[in-house]
């Protein structure tokens, strides 16, 4: 079988996979797949790219075996040469581990709470741990045998993970967003060992993502799927940057990225709505001044650990501040800090001139602040009606009678784009795009001139998080908000604010204008960061351009 | 559509049979043939009529000659009532607490937690009966009062779980945000998004308080004479299960039917709260 | 703070907890010189006997008092019989753990295997025996079954004597119905915990990486659902002494059961207190143990003494 070497291998695909359908037999669990076919190379990397609903994790699923019982499965694959009928969940439980294995996205729950690394690794080889940590990307593998799993990172963790799945020395990787929960600079990190793995074992790689700047860095080919077809696939330059089907253009041209009018000057482009002038932030007093924050937490031993220490930043009318950090920089605290939600061991908050005091709040203080969270799902009541909850703040502050408080709250829904055949539904059979709306809508009706977005669109598919992205530019356009965004990714707050500040581990590392910040770093992490983020190849500008036009 | 496609005969069989307990319960006056303080030792152990018996005593007497017909349904009406009052208050009484501690915090929250986590240390049946050995008398009003105590704890503790979690829920924080009072967010979205949880831990607690009910009353230590419950009827029929088995037997089919039926229902109604 | 001194100290608080329901207890249940003395002793032997047992002292100075009588183990003598409380309780409990130890036993046996083929074969025969068992063991009173087990294999059928301690043959009945209680309680619990552990990513990751169904049941599946079998462990330990109390009444068994029923009955509070106090106590110790085990046997909790900043700051940020 094994006679005829490298050549035979080169001549057939390692894996081919043909016609593959996926029915649900309980309708909503997840989506089907249609007819889908693919061949993957040995060595080579394939990633396959989608929005939620895609199908692309219940194809991975497919072929390696893990669906559940209640999936219907048609279709084949051959695996070295061999053919495996996919229905056949028994066959291919026999293939994983030394064939095929998988990693998932949340690296954290993958590994059992009750053991070592060692443990983990012993159970799947008898060999030596150390060289797999090492090609998984640990530099000290010896430090980390005798953890457990609650005492690493989730970086860590997903390394751990990583080197479980190779133990057997797989033919094929699949690995679905393995990298999503991580942050930036750990995914460059993953990504570039699982880039040498696959070229020095000659192992294949299927890598699912929802963003196709990590595909294209990663990949050799792609795959785009929606709806559980496949609608282009080639190699990963020709289709990221020569895209035919209208669905991958679409894709890339919401992507997130750096606009030119984003460095503070305001452009043609504001309507002339607004009853200010844009744009130019008031010098005398911003709309929110954080001044020299920290907020401090008492561990279970007793010791103060602070959060965040001796931050200030300024939000002026009319203007976007990116707040960007990985996870725990506390960014998240400082931002739940200016709304009352934590109560800051020190510094001051003033809203327009005047310092608040959010544990001896003011009722009318509590109309010039919004805040919108990032799982719209979670800030909606599941009981209630949309129109309702959007009407709540006014309800809340006793705001018009009951006729003009609902004529508001259709208004401000209507403002954000929700259709109003949506108005009396509840949130869940909404989509995540639709109830963010919602909630912006629902911030809006008491007319803040401070908005506060927590992460706001990482929850949401792209094409969506640009549409919504532009739903707020065109807010702050008409109603000169102050808007603190906070977030992880850099390409969105590249594409939105007008500032950045930088923070890192509850300090302050770096602020300035967004142009100039990402063009000229001067602070070495901030140069780490805006180096771990994946890119597109350079797409002709006008795309973009025409697409925000048609938004 | 989730309640058809999950009804199974079972279910259906459940209900029926809770629907015409709760019949009885309210027309035990009406249906009841005799006066339970008429004593007739002439017709002493008179067999119901599956066992032999004539239709003047339908469902048998006991060794007092009482008709078991009248004896059952006011055992049922006394037993069913108890559980219901003592569940209810139960809920309320620990829901309250667990709500309002949590939401507090500090002090309150700590008493709550260390009595809550008392009861669930110590037996809770030793307790009760601790405390009926010092109280006066065991009448009805009392026996409510000691099922409410039987049951708060679990409710304290679910509702604070619930609170806690909800404190962190962005929309929760979205009212707090808003500048909605505490109260507001309690009551007006809280207390709704727990209450499939509430009412499922309901009827998880209830048969437990048929059971903590009909055990005192057998053991002679809860319902007292002349009065009767389900389980005082068994502990006076135990000792005639030789010769007029029927005295046990049919209280005790009953409790059986009552509690499995609300068990089934209640494992029915948890999952689908939780397939939500 | 040590977790460990955090957990002892609540266990004191919670046994101080019981003491001053006890004392108070006492204290409600009327006075000791009328009930001693009977109704018919005159205001000055009341008053000299309430002198001579501290009786006219501030109520917390009375609590020292009988704080330190419990200290000696003095736990006040029997109304009824004029015993020492503590010895008529001491002299009954060999009999209760008698039928306690083997049901514990039995139904750890049969429910945890029970639970597990349940939880391996949802739907089938064997899940729905397990669930209607524990449906079974958990609605349907223990007194109940003990009269039905009577019914049936003593009058019915006349094999096993109806009550009392005869032979080997008489544990056959109480240790039964206890254990239909307890392999319930267990098959739920276990089946339960085993299904949720099976749902848990982890072991779709251990399927992916290419571990057998065998392995992942036993080193995944099981360590991690049946850790929690502790902690049930040391509360069910309560649940059967409460229903011992019952089966011991229905059989005819003289354990702590039964004098707890007796003296409830004959409003005896001294042996009351005494079995409240002891059992109380032995539940407390047995909670703390299982939880201090956790310290051993889960790393999350032995951390949890040197939970480091870095977890914390995560813990915050999420």
């Amino acid at each position: 079988m094994n006679l005829q070497p490298q050549s035979q291998c080169r001549a057939h695909p390692l894996i081919s996979v043909q016609g593959v359908s996926v029915v649900f037999a309980s309708g909503q669990s997840g989506s089907a797949l249609r007819d889908l076919s693919f061949d993957l190379m040995a060595g080579e990397i394939l990633g396959i790219v989608g929005e939620s609903g895609s199908g692309k994790s219940v194809m991975c699923r497919a072929i390696a075996g893990l669906l559940p019982p209640s999936a219907k499965i048609k279709g084949q694959m051959n695996f070295e040469g061999r053919p495996y009928p996919l229905s056949d969940r028994r066959l291919l439980a026999g293939l994983r581990g030394h064939g095929i294995a998988m990693i998932f996205q949340d690296p954290m729950s993958a590994l059992d709470p009750l053991m070592t690394v060692r443990r983990h690794l012993a159970l799947r080889t008898p060999g030596d741990p150390g060289p797999l940590l090492t090609t998984a990307g640990f530099g000290d593998p010896g430090k980390i045998l005798d953890s457990y799993p609650h005492q690493m990172s989730g970086g860590q963790c997903q390394r751990v993970a990583i080197a479980c799945a190779l133990a057997r020395e797989p033919r094929l990787l699949i690995a679905d967003e393995p990298t999503s929960a991580l942050d930036v600079t750990v995914q460059a990190s993953i990504l570039k060992h699982l880039k040498a793995v696959a070229a020095e074992r000659g192992m294949s790689i299927i890598f699912v993502t929802h963003d196709l700047a990590v595909a294209y860095q990663l990949c050799n080919q792609i795959i785009v799927m929606r709806n559980g077809v496949i609608l282009e696939t080639g190699s990963a330059a020709a289709v990221l940057a020569a895209p035919r089907a209208d669905y991958t253009k679409h894709l890339i041209a919401s992507m997130p990225r750096s606009r030119p009018h984003a460095s503070g000057i305001m452009p043609q482009t504001s309507p002339p709505a607004g009853l200010r002038p844009i744009g130019v932030p008031s010098a005398r007093h911003p709309a929110l001044r954080l001044d020299n924050i920290s907020v401090g937490y008492k561990t279970p031993d007793g010791r103060r650990f602070d959060a965040v220490r001796n931050v200030s930043v300024d939000v002026g009318e009319g203007e976007i501040v990116g707040l960007v950090g990985e996870s725990a920089s506390g960014k998240s605290t400082l931002a739940k800090a200016a709304v009352g939600l934590v109560t800051p061991s020190a510094g001051r908050i003033s809203m327009n001139g005047r310092v608040v005091d959010w544990s001896r709040p003011e009722p009318s203080w509590r109309r010039e602040i919004q805040y919108i969270f990032q799982d719209p799902r979670g800030a909606l009541d599941p009981l209630g009606r949309i129109v309702h909850q959007v009407r709540q703040p006014l309800d809340i502050h006793r705001l018009g009678d009951k006729g003009e408080r609902e004529a508001v709250a259709r208004a401000r829904l209507l403002e954000t784009h929700l259709d109003d055949k949506l108005f009396g539904r509840k949130p869940g059979s909404l989509s995540g795009g639709q109830r963010q709306r919602a909630t912006i809508a629902r911030a809006l009706t008491v007319r803040p001139r401070v908005l506060i977005c927590d992460e706001s669109v990482s929850a949401l598919d792209v094409s969506i998080q640009a549409k919504i992205l532009d739903l707020l530019l065109g807010l702050r356009d008409k109603y000169a908000l102050a808007i603190l965004f906070i977030s992880h990714d850099l390409s969105v707050i590249q594409h939105i604010c007008d500032r950045v500040v930088v923070m890192r581990h509850g300090k302050l590392i770096e602020e300035g204008p967004t142009f100039e910040l990402f063009r000229n770093p001067t602070e070495s992490y901030t140069r780490d960061l805006i180096a771990a983020l994946p890119r597109l190849p350079d797409a002709p500008p006008s795309h973009l351009s025409e697409q925000e036009a048609a938004v | 559509m989730i309640l058809r496609q999950n009804l199974s005969p079972a279910i259906v069989g459940c209900f029926c049979v809770l629907s015409f307990l709760t019949v009885l319960v309210m027309a035990a006056p009406w249906l009841s043939p005799s006066d339970l303080s008429e004593v007739n030792l002439l017709d002493r152990f008179r067999p119901p009529v599956f066992m032999g018996g004539t239709w003047q005593y339908p469902l048998g007497t006991d060794a007092l000659g009482r008709d078991m017909l009248s004896l059952i349904l006011r055992a049922i009406q006394v037993s069913l009532t108890i559980a219901v009052i003592g569940t209810i208050g139960g809920a309320i009484v620990g829901t309250t607490l667990g709500l309002v501690a949590a939401w507090i915090g500090g002090i309150l929250d700590a008493i709550v937690g260390t009595l809550v986590d008392f009861q669930a240390t110590i037996p809770t049946l030793i307790l009760i009966l601790a405390l009926i050995t010092v109280l006066p008398s065991a009448d009805f009003t009392v026996f409510v009062a000691i099922m409410i105590f039987h049951g708060w704890d679990r409710y304290a503790r679910l509702a604070r779980a619930i609170a806690l979690s909800a404190k962190s829920q962005p929309y929760v924080q979205a009212q707090q945000i808003m500048g909605a009072s505490t109260f507001r967010i309690i009551t007006r979205s809280v207390l709704p998004n727990a209450m499939a949880v509430l009412l499922v831990n309901m009827s998880i607690n209830f048969p437990q308080t048929i059971l903590a009910e009909t055990t005192l009353s057998f053991l002679g230590v809860g319902i007292q004479p002349p009065d009767v419950s389900l389980g005082l009827l068994i502990g006076i029929g135990r000792d005639q299960l030789f010769n007029a088995p029927w005295v046990a037997l049919m209280p005790g089919f009953l409790i059986l039917i009552t509690t499995i039926s609300i068990s089934v229902l209640g494992d029915w109604a948890r999952d689908l709260v939780e397939a939500d | 703070m040590n977790w460990y001194l955090f957990r002892l100290g609540r266990a004191c608080i919670t046994i101080l907890l019981l003491l001053i329901l006890a004392f108070f207890a006492l204290a409600a249940s009327g006075d000791p010189a009328q009930i001693l003395l009977g109704p018919d002793t005159s205001q000055a032997a009341i008053d000299a006997f309430r002198e001579k047992w501290g009786l006219t002292l501030p109520l917390w100075q009375q609590f020292l008092i009988y704080l330190n009588g419990l200290l000696h183990m003095n736990f006040g003598l029997s109304y009824r019989t004029g015993e020492s409380a503590l010895a008529l309780v001491l002299d009954r409990i060999p009999v209760t753990l008698s039928l306690v130890l083997p049901t514990i036993l039995l139904s750890i046996a049969l429910g945890v295997p029970l639970g597990i083929l349940s939880a391996m074969h949802r739907g089938r025969f064997i899940d729905r025996l397990a669930i209607t068992l524990s449906v079974v063991g958990l609605s349907v009173p223990s007194f109940l079954l003990g009269v039905l087990a009577m019914y049936l294999f003593s009058v019915k059928l006349g094999w096993l004597a109806p009550s009392g301690y005869v032979d080997w043959s008489s544990y056959i009945m109480p240790v039964a119905t206890l254990s239909t209680v307890g392999i319930g309680t267990y098959a739920r619990f276990t089946r339960s915990a085993m299904v949720e552990v099976m749902s848990r990513p982890m072991i779709e990751t251990a399927r992916a990486s290419g571990l057998s169904e065998g392995i992942i049941h036993r080193v995944h599946a099981l360590p991690n659902a049946l850790t929690p079998l502790i902690t049930i462990t040391a509360l069910e330990f309560g649940h059967f002494v409460t229903y011992a109390a019952v089966v011991e009444n229905v059989f005819g068994w003289q354990g702590t059961g039964s004098l707890l029923i007796e003296s409830v009955s004959a409003r005896d509070f001294a042996v009351v207190q005494a079995i409240m106090i002891i059992t109380g106590v032995t539940m407390i110790l047995a909670n703390l143990l299982a939880d201090l085990s956790y310290g051993f046997i889960d790393p999350r909790i032995a951390d949890l003494r040197h939970r480091s900043a870095r977890r914390l700051r995560t813990v915050c940020e999420s």
